[in-house]
Order: C-alpha cells, then structure tokens, then sequence
C-alpha cells in the first residue's frame, strides 16, 4: 500500500508530542517458524508499539525476541517466516508485504540498528559517503546537499570534528563512534521506529552509557519509537517506558517497565531479575534458574514454564494457560499471578 | 531457582556490605606472601613499519594470595588481556618482575621455562569455549591432553584424574564421550575449566569467562569459579568488562587504564567510594534497574570544554589553567593516563601520579593513582550543581 506512505511525511511526526497514545504498530497472534515451516518458535505474540514510545524486549537465548523484531523489520533468516498474525504499521501490513513495498518503508519510515556496528559498514567507503547515499538514495537529496545534512547529522550525533569524521574509514573510528555513524544513518530518513538489536552489547560501559543517552536524546527530539531487545534487564531499564517478557516463544509478562521490574507478577520475570545485574554492587548473592527451557517449538500441554517453577501446580501442567490482561496496563501468563508472592527488583538477595 | 549466598558461604557470618573486605582479611591471614606478585611489569609491542615500540603496559603492581580472586576491568584497549598474556609467559615481559611462590617467570628460560609450562601451575579459561576447544577432540581427550603434556602418571591414573576434573566442574564423567559442539555453551565453558584445573595449577587466569553466556549460566560459572578457589586455594584472576559479573565474586579489583593501574582495593570498598575519577565513571555509566545517576555520568564524563557550551578549552581547579589539547599531550607525554577525558586536569597531571594509599588503610590496600585523589569529588559537587543552576 504505497497510498499510506505517502500520508505520513516527516513533516508530521516532527512533534514528539503528536498525539501520544496513538498506535504506531500493532502486532496480533504473531506465530514464527524456523526450519523451513517445520518449527513455530514464537507463539501468537501480541504488542502495540504507540507514538514516542520505547518497548523492551527481554529473554534467555532462544526465548524468540529477535525473531520478533527481524519479523517487524522484515528481515527474517532463509528458512523463517511469519506463518500467522498480524503485523499493522500506520495503516500498512507488514505480513507478506511485497519487496518493493518493504523499501519504500525500510530506512525512511522502520529503521534498525545491530550489535556489532562494524559488520555494517562497508569497509572500503568512508563514512561520510555512506550516510550521505543514504540521503541521497532514501530521500533524493542532491549531492551537495546531502554532504553537507550528513556533516550535520554526525554532529547531531555528538561526534567531535564531524568534519574530519565524514571522510574516515570505519576502520579509523572505534566503536562507540562506528555506532553513533550507524544510528545517524538509521535516523537520516527520519523514521518512526527504530529498532535497535542489542545495540549496545558489544559496547564498553562508558560508551554504552553514552549511546543510552543519546538514543533518550534522539526520542525526545524526534519522537521517535522504539523497539529495543537486550538480554540485560538495565539496558532496558533505562531505555524503555514498556518492557515485553518472552519465555519459549510465548510473551509471559508486559507492562510498565518500573513497575514490572519493581513488582514482577510471573515467576520468570522474577528469576531474570534475580539472575540480572541489579546494580547494588555489595550484593553477594548468586542465582541461577535451574533447569533448561524446553525446546524451541515443543509441544507443552501448560505452562511453558512450569518445570523450571518454585510455584508450579498440577494445574499449570494440564492446560494452557491464557494471558491475562489487568486494569493497569499490565498483563501476565500465570495461574497463580494473584496469590504467589514475588519480590523484584527491591530484594536484597 | 536456586541461590547462593556467598558471604553465607563463609565461616563467619559478615555483614554483606563488609564482604570484600573481610574475606580479603580472611585470605590474608593464611598466607603472608601472595601466592602471585607483579612488580614494575612493562610490556611493548612492535609496529608493523618499524616505528617506535608501542608500549601497551607501565609499570603494573598487582599480588594474588592463594584462595584470593581478584578481578581486572578496562575497557577495549586498556591492556587486561595483555596483562594475563604477559603472566602467562605469552608475550615477553620488558622488564618488571612476575613471581609465582617467589619464583620470577620473567627470569626462566629454554630447559627451566618449558619444564614450568609443562608442570601447568597456570591455566588460562577463555571467552569463548567454542573458539578454544579443539572442535575434533571429544571433551575427555581435551581434558586429557595437559596431563599428557605434563607426563603425569599413566593411562588409568589419567582417565581418573580427567573424571575427577570433570566432577568438580559439576558435569557427569560421560560428557568425556562427547564433541564440544554437542553440549550447551554452559557445559563447554565447564568443560573449560576442567581442562584447566586438571594439571592442579596454582593460578587461574580466566581472559572474559563469562560474557559469551546468559545472565543464568554466567553465575553458575561464577559460582564455579568461586567454589574451586575455596576447595583447591587457586589464586584466580578474572579479566572482565562487565563490573557487575565481578561484584559477585571477586575479593579485589583492579582497574587498568591505557596500561596503568588506576586503582587496586577490596572490591566492595572500591564500588561503594571508587577513589579514581576513571573508576567512578566506570561504576556511574553501568546500567541500573533503579535507573542510572545520568548526572553524575555526565559530570564524571564531560570535559567543561564540551563543543555544545562554546568558549575557549580551559579548565580550572587549583589555580592552574590546563586546555584540553594540553591534557591530551600530558597523557601522550608519559602523564597522567587519563589526563585527556578527565574532568578534574590540573598542570600536576603532566606527571604520571603514583599510587596513593587509601587514609587508614594498610599499605597497598587501597591505592589509586591520581594527583586529586583527595580533592576530586567536592569539585564533582560544584560542577554537578552548576550544571543543574545553568540553563540547557
């Protein structure tokens, strides 16, 4: 549907404040196969994604976050495909959408951002050259011109001498400078979403800190969305105004990422936070989630958690258990939500 | 879910926030000299065209005790790994001296330093298990392969020794049928260890052992690694970016910036009052579920010569005046290391500052190596507090 493309310009998500609340992306019963169609590896996942807001996504390896999130940006691995659901983005179905469609959207309208920066850029250009392509390519800006809104772009970045930096080879710059190129490249075509894969993973810790606060800058001048999967819960913590909990492909808990952190409502929430980088650095407690998860695609009669559960019941392992959406923005997949008594990210260990 | 409760763990019950110390004081009792003691290591490396040498290491001070792990952290570039490599004997030591039970491994050489690499008394775990396991070798024949270099025993005696490493790696002596590429990345960093503890060294030098796993299987290994120092008195060093993962176990860190220590102390001491302005960004900028102090990151990160406030590169504390591009020369010039990022720059920095010892502390118990060490954090005050007054 190119029509919807054309309605939403730049122009008019240039106001963080434009109507916040509003839905931006809308995912329902989401199902993702890998092996060729022979495994589901994620589990009617649903999520909206609204105007200005960031969304977490958090699990174990294997737990189908990036499946999601390489679903949304259509970029999923030969062999896996979106095999049900729904994928509503501003009006376009982003489920089956034809190539041509895919980049009219890609780098304008969805854009990402990866762990590793430098697989990203082509080694032998510089990388001024390749952001100003971008704006040349994306948005048809004449040459010139696009030089010198890149030059702009680096600086807004918060590179020092963006000048200097346009016409160096990724291999002269480090990390947390081949990442600050790769997002100016993601934000050039001013997109609405941004979705950003571990992005700050490989980072060391006083880059990564700079990167967060750069993308906290970058939504709030934008207003931009985004959709960030990390495995570490602080990262998401600091970036996130929603945080999505998968487990074995199903989502288990959403919510608001303060107070699911602060007061998890299922047993695997409560287990990340515990096993998590919590930050009080007298802490001496260990933990660890016994057990394994099941195989990717196993077929459970209930719970997918229940093995590795200190609250798990005979009922939990006969019937599937639903996700219960409550009154406050919360939802969680757990029989025994109500009565089991966690303690989050205030515990002392 | 299980959990183990380290401080717990000890003899005496001690307060969580004293842990670091007291276990330090605890080790310390046992032996008086350490089982490991680095003096004055210095290690260079050659350019590709022949240019002037490269120096990655100055002047590093470091002591291990038996039963003691001590944890370095730095970032990319800051030479840990070199630091393990130049204990290990892999990258030749230019001067300095690194003594294990008082011998000096820089000394050795021909017949004596093959017969102390043989013996195994080091061990190295690395990153990634899949990268450092023979991927043809079954795990039992990986294991094996140190005892065999060693020529410890015979062929029975081996296959008992490589069981028994594996049980106290917490596997099942059957896993020794099986290919690194048939078990989970848990078990092959497991796997790792028993390879390297199978020789009984004295050492163990563990080069990022756990940031390729999950936050699950990161502290099983963690309370691997803690309990082997326990039964077998390893000293055991543990190279990591990620502070969080050393909190949990280590006695001690040690803090390396561009090839110098910038601070060495009990670790709980050192995460509650770092007394290096390096090592308080460090601890400042990692992320936190309660949310991050931002203001105090930016301060301990912002040079007051940022482009965004305009004016001339100048910074003033002390009377002196130093610009940006003369604390950038001080650092080039053999100066303070961290002249160039630092907030707090002052004309002393042109001098590389020595170690200071913490008040009240023992000698070398508590050192870090600026010439503010004492006056820093009340200038953090002010530029906090001026920073909130001005106008964005």
């Amino acid at each position: 549907m190119p029509e919807a493309a054309e309605l939403t310009g730049p122009g008019e998500l240039a106001g963080p404040a434009s109507a916040p609340g509003e839905v931006l992306l809308r995912a329902r019963d989401l199902r993702v196969t890998i092996g060729g169609g022979a495994v589901e590896a994620v589990h009617a996942v649903s999520f909206d994604v609204r105007r200005g807001e960031a969304i977490g996504i958090v699990g174990e390896s294997g737990s189908g976050k990036t499946l999601v999130c390489r679903s949304v940006l259509g970029v999923l691995a030969p062999g896996c495909a979106v095999s049900g659901g729904t994928i509503d983005f501003d009006g376009t179905s982003l489920v089956d959408l034809p190539r041509r469609a895919w980049d009219e959207l890609r780098g304008t309208r969805i854009a990402a951002v990866f762990q590793d920066p430098a697989s990203y850029l082509n080694p032998s250009y510089t990388v001024g050259h390749q952001l100003a392509e971008q704006l040349r390519v994306k948005l048809r800006r004449p040459r010139r011109e696009a030089r010198a809104e890149a030059v702009r772009l680096l600086a807004a970045m918060g590179l020092h001498n963006p000048e200097q930096v346009y016409g160096q080879y990724p291999h002269e710059l480090s990390g947390g400078m081949l990442q600050r190129v790769v997002l100016a490249i993601a934000v050039s075509g001013d997109p609405q979403l941004l979705i950003a894969d571990e992005a700050t993973t490989a980072l060391d810790v006083t880059i990564q800190a700079e990167v967060l606060d750069l993308l906290a800058r970058l939504r709030a001048e934008r207003g931009l969305s985004v959709i960030a999967v990390s495995h570490d819960l602080a990262v998401i913590a600091e970036l996130c105004d929603r945080v999505l909990v998968l487990y074995a492909g199903e989502l288990v808990e959403a919510g608001p990422t303060a107070e699911v952190l602060l007061a998890p409502r299922h047993p695997y929430t409560e287990a990340l936070l515990q096993v998590a980088s919590v930050g009080s650095w007298e802490r001496r407690t260990l933990a660890v989630i016994d057990g394994q998860p099941p195989p990717v695609g196993a077929a459970l009669d209930g719970c997918r958690f229940a093995d590795r559960c200190a609250f798990a019941t005979d009922e939990c392992r006969t019937r599937p258990v639903p996700l219960t959406e409550q009154a406050d923005g919360r939802a969680v997949r757990c029989l025994r939500a109500r009565e089991i008594a966690l303690s989050g990210a205030g515990a002392t260990g | 879910m299980t959990t183990t409760d380290l401080a717990g763990t000890q003899s005496t019950d001690i307060h969580p926030a004293s842990a670091g110390t007291a276990s330090t004081g605890e080790v310390g009792s046992r032996a008086s000299e350490p089982l490991l003691r680095i003096e004055d290591l210095g290690v260079s490396f050659a350019r590709p065209d022949g240019g002037r040498r490269t120096r990655v290491l100055h002047g590093v001070e470091l002591a291990v005790r038996a039963g003691e792990i001590v944890g370095i952290v730095g970032e990319t570039g800051s030479g840990k790994t070199t630091l393990a490599r130049a204990i290990a004997g892999l990258v030749r030591a230019e001067g300095g001296h690194v003594r294990l039970d008082g011998e000096d491994l820089t000394r050795l050489r021909g017949r004596g330093r093959r017969r102390f690499r043989r013996g195994g008394a080091i061990q190295f775990v690395f990153q990634d298990p899949l990268r450092s396991l023979d991927p043809e070798l079954t795990v039992g024949a990986s294991v094996r392969e140190g005892l065999a270099i060693a020529g410890v025993g015979s062929r029975a005696e081996r296959a008992e020794r490589v069981a028994g490493a594996l049980q106290q790696v917490g596997l099942d002596p059957a896993v020794a049928e099986r290919l690194p590429a048939q078990i989970s990345g848990g078990q092959r960093q497991r796997v790792s260890i028993a390879r390297a503890i199978v020789t009984g060294p004295r050492l163990l030098l563990c080069d990022e052992p756990v940031s390729a796993l999950d936050a699950s299987n990161r502290n099983h290994i963690l309370i691997l690694l803690d309990e082997l120092r326990r039964r077998l008195d390893l000293g055991i060093v543990v190279i990591s970016h990620d502070l969080s993962s050393l909190a949990g176990i280590a006695d001690r860190v040690v803090v390396l910036y561009r090839g110098r220590v910038v601070e060495d102390g009990p670790i709980a001491d050192v995460f509650a009052a770092p007394r290096h302005p390096y090592t308080a960004l460090l601890i400042a900028s990692a992320p936190d579920i309660h949310g991050r102090d931002r203001a105090a990151a930016a301060a301990l990160r912002a040079r007051p010569t940022e482009p965004a406030t305009g004016g001339t590169a100048t910074v003033t504390l002390d009377a002196a005046t130093v610009t940006l591009d003369a604390a950038a020369a001080f650092t080039e010039a053999g100066g303070c290391s961290f002249a160039h990022r630092c907030p707090f720059v002052t004309a002393a920095c042109a001098q590389a500052p020595p170690p200071a010892d913490a008040p009240g502390r023992a000698a070398g118990e508590w050192t870090a190596a600026c010439h503010h060490v004492h006056t820093w954090r009340d200038t953090l005050v002010t530029s906090v507090d001026s920073r909130k007054e001005s106008p964005a």
